[in-house]
């Protein structure tokens, strides 16, 4: 599936939904079309929360949900393979193999191998469209399996880890994760409303920096709630596009953010980007993934920790906490200890 | 038709598409300033002249390079083979490339090493179908040719699709559909001073040759009599041609049509005496090149993927050929 498709299923899906509504309220609050009431969507028979021994998880949001609230009960990554790199990990989490993820035809775990792990529970966390819906419909009636669909969205995360706690029975876990979720939301919240809205920025992508989410996207979600406005911005299309350097140009963002090392030195060294200030004036930002994105790549929990990053960097009032704040959160969410030394190799650029 | 007074609108279409190409575009530069950085003023806003020189004009000259470099090898495989079903990838060079680069995504690497797997891959793959078609003597040479390219495309395409499945769905597998789709807004100065020599060192032979590719369109036996080597001309058309896109293929990713629908509008317009057909085919392929681009970069904010619109505009075209003309 391209994003480019996605983005084109978007807007029919749109235009199919106002236009039943009758163009009227709908079309008035476009939240309202997408405004989902439910952020669990169990299929199958679900187990009781005591009695989970061992979940699933379908896919890379998934694996950043389940690792946060109960690394015990996971099985493996569905994306992950930690062995090489990524020292700062607790060894145990390190050690849990990569299954391959579950996700209808672009499956890379097979049904049978699926019922040899014999999971008690399926997870999947992120985009809760039809097209998951059925995904899991038929997991469900193949396997047996019970099968939970978790709404991704990054503004839910506090709900989004309290609920799916109570499934598997993990509350004080997952109160003490959304107490920090929703601290780190509500300061980007504030931040939004006074000086992030004065801001825009570019999300580049690809080996030149030319490929981008566009506004509303998954990727770039993390940094729009920041209130930083997305200079990328289609009103008919989510997802990812490909832009030219002249509408760049055009454009001026104030903040270039990547989280690929060859998109950056080629942003930096490349003459032609030096038309743009951002670039100039050294505002280009390497977020290098660890070998999480902080802040897509996968749009999961872990983006919280890039949300509070990117604040801490444009608000000099957050600096000074920000080591003990991503010490801390290594312990909630990735239950390892991180060094000074590994802060360090961590959030410097190069 | 007459020839003459239509090559001179041809022509004149190619420059009005290369004026097109310069003078349209999403930053704002009036003729004005275009004509000053023409004349190598150097403008009070150092962005107008990064815009123009490092920019639109890298873009313009892609655009016309290999729009006529992709109509010159679909002209010359559609003589060779005898066949006005084949277009320049019909050897498998697109697919080789698009798996070179797609490997290269997949590894992270960088613009350029992605651009030289490419340009690797579909050379590669040119060279494996040469190599097995030499062991099916048995066969109609060129008819083996086709049969192998396709087999071997076909593989490339596995291969293709095996990487995207590996590939990391948030970042790596949108740079590799975005490639394999086509598109010329990363291309800079210095990726043309090196794929614009090359496609021209393609194009060349071909030029030179373009009475002889007539008598390939003979049988064998009959261009043999005429005294013509066509085994060594043959090799020579493969070797060109394959030059051509695939170093249009390593920085420009896979345009489809342009190659296989031109050389048919010119037929019309010429008739099928290459020494006309292939200088209109290039001259056409351009013009279509520079006007999608131009639509491509200009139509939204953000790009359209080029290779959507040639097929967009050249597969509709294709068709109402195919119902209006008895023969091909």
């Amino acid at each position: 599936m391209t994003s480019g498709l996605i983005g084109f299923m978007d807007v029919q899906r749109r235009l199919l939904i106002q236009g039943l509504a009758g163009c009227g309220v709908l079309a008035a609050f476009p939240q309202l079309a997408t405004a989902d009431p439910q952020l669990l969507l169990p299929f199958g028979n679900m187990p009781a929360p005591g009695s989970i021994r061992q979940v699933l998880s379908a896919g890379a949001p998934a694996d950043m949900l389940l690792l946060a609230l109960a690394p015990q009960l996971l099985t493996g990554f569905s994306s992950f393979d930690l062995r090489q790199g990524a020292p700062w990990l607790a060894p145990s989490i390190r050690n849990l193999p990569k299954l391959g993820r579950l996700a209808g035809r672009a499956s890379t775990l097979s049904l049978e191998q699926l019922l040899a792990l014999k999971p008690d529970l399926i997870i999947d966390c992120g985009n809760i469209s039809d097209t998951f819906r059925s995904v899991a419909q038929r997991t469900v009636a193949q396997t047996g399996i019970p099968y939970l669909l978790v709404s991704g969205k990054l503004a839910d995360s506090p709900a989004q880890l309290k609920q799916t706690g109570a499934v598997l029975g993990v509350d004080s876990q997952a109160a003490q994760l959304a107490a920090t979720a929703e601290q780190i939301l509500s300061d980007a919240r504030t931040f939004a409303a006074s000086t992030g809205k004065n801001l825009s920025f570019y999300a580049a992508r690809g080996a030149r920096g030319l490929e981008t989410g566009l506004t509303g996207s998954l990727h770039t979600e993390a940094i729009e709630l920041l209130g930083l406005r997305n200079v990328a911005g289609d009103s008919d299309r989510k997802g990812l596009a490909q832009v030219s350097l002249e509408q760049l140009l055009l454009w001026q963002p104030d903040l270039i953010i990547t989280q690929d090392e060859a998109t950056w030195q080629y942003i930096r060294q490349s003459p032609q980007w030096q038309g743009i200030q951002a670039v100039k004036q050294q505002q280009v930002l390497l977020y290098r993934r660890f070998p999480f994105g902080w802040l897509d790549a996968p749009p999961g929990v872990n983006r919280l920790l890039g949300l509070r990053r990117l604040q801490a960097h444009l608000d000099s009032g957050l600096r000074p906490a920000f080591k003990a704040e991503m010490q801390q959160f290594f312990r909630q969410f990735f239950h390892s200890t991180l060094s000074d030394e590994d802060y360090q190799t961590l959030v410097t650029a190069i | 038709m007459k020839y003459f007074p239509i090559a001179a609108v041809v022509g004149l279409l190619l420059l009005a598409g290369m004026i097109l190409a310069l003078t349209a575009g999403k930053y704002p530069l009036s003729l004005s300033d275009i004509s000053q950085l023409l004349l190598g003023n150097q403008p009070q806003d150092p962005r107008l002249s990064i815009v123009f020189w490092q920019i639109r004009m890298p873009r313009m000259l892609a655009a016309l390079v290999i729009g006529a470099g992709l109509a010159a090898a679909g002209t010359a495989y559609q003589g060779m083979f005898r066949n006005p079903l084949v277009s320049p990838d019909i050897l498998g060079v697109a697919a080789g490339a698009g798996m070179g680069a797609s490997i290269a995504i997949l590894l992270g690497l960088s613009m350029l090493f992605i651009q030289g797997l490419a340009f690797a891959g579909g050379l590669l793959v040119v060279t494996l179908v040469c190599v097995i078609a030499r062991f099916t003597r048995r066969q109609d040479p060129v008819l083996s040719l086709v049969l192998i390219g396709i087999a071997i495309g076909t593989l490339c395409g596995a291969m293709i699709s095996l990487i995207k499945v590996l590939a990391d769905p948030y970042t790596e597998l949108p740079s590799i559909t975005f490639w394999l789709l086509g598109g010329l807004n990363t291309i800079t100065a210095s990726d043309l001073q090196i794929a614009a020599p090359l496609t021209l060192l393609g194009i060349l032979p071909l030029w030179l040759l373009r009475w002889r590719m007539n008598l390939l369109s003979l049988p064998d036996e009959e261009a043999s009599a005429m005294g013509v080597n066509v085994t060594r001309l043959r090799v020579i058309f493969i070797v060109s041609a394959t030059l051509v896109t695939a170093s249009a293929v390593a920085i420009a990713g896979i345009i489809g049509w342009v190659g296989l629908v031109v050389p048919h509008i010119c037929r019309i317009i010429t008739g099928a005496n290459n020494q006309r057909l292939l200088p209109m085919s290039m001259a056409v392929g351009a013009i279509l090149l520079l006007v999608t681009d131009t639509l491509a970069r200009t139509v939204s904010t953000v790009e359209l993927p080029l290779g959507i619109i040639t097929a967009m505009i050249g597969a509709p075209f294709f068709l109402l050929l195919l119902m209006r003309r008895e023969r091909l």
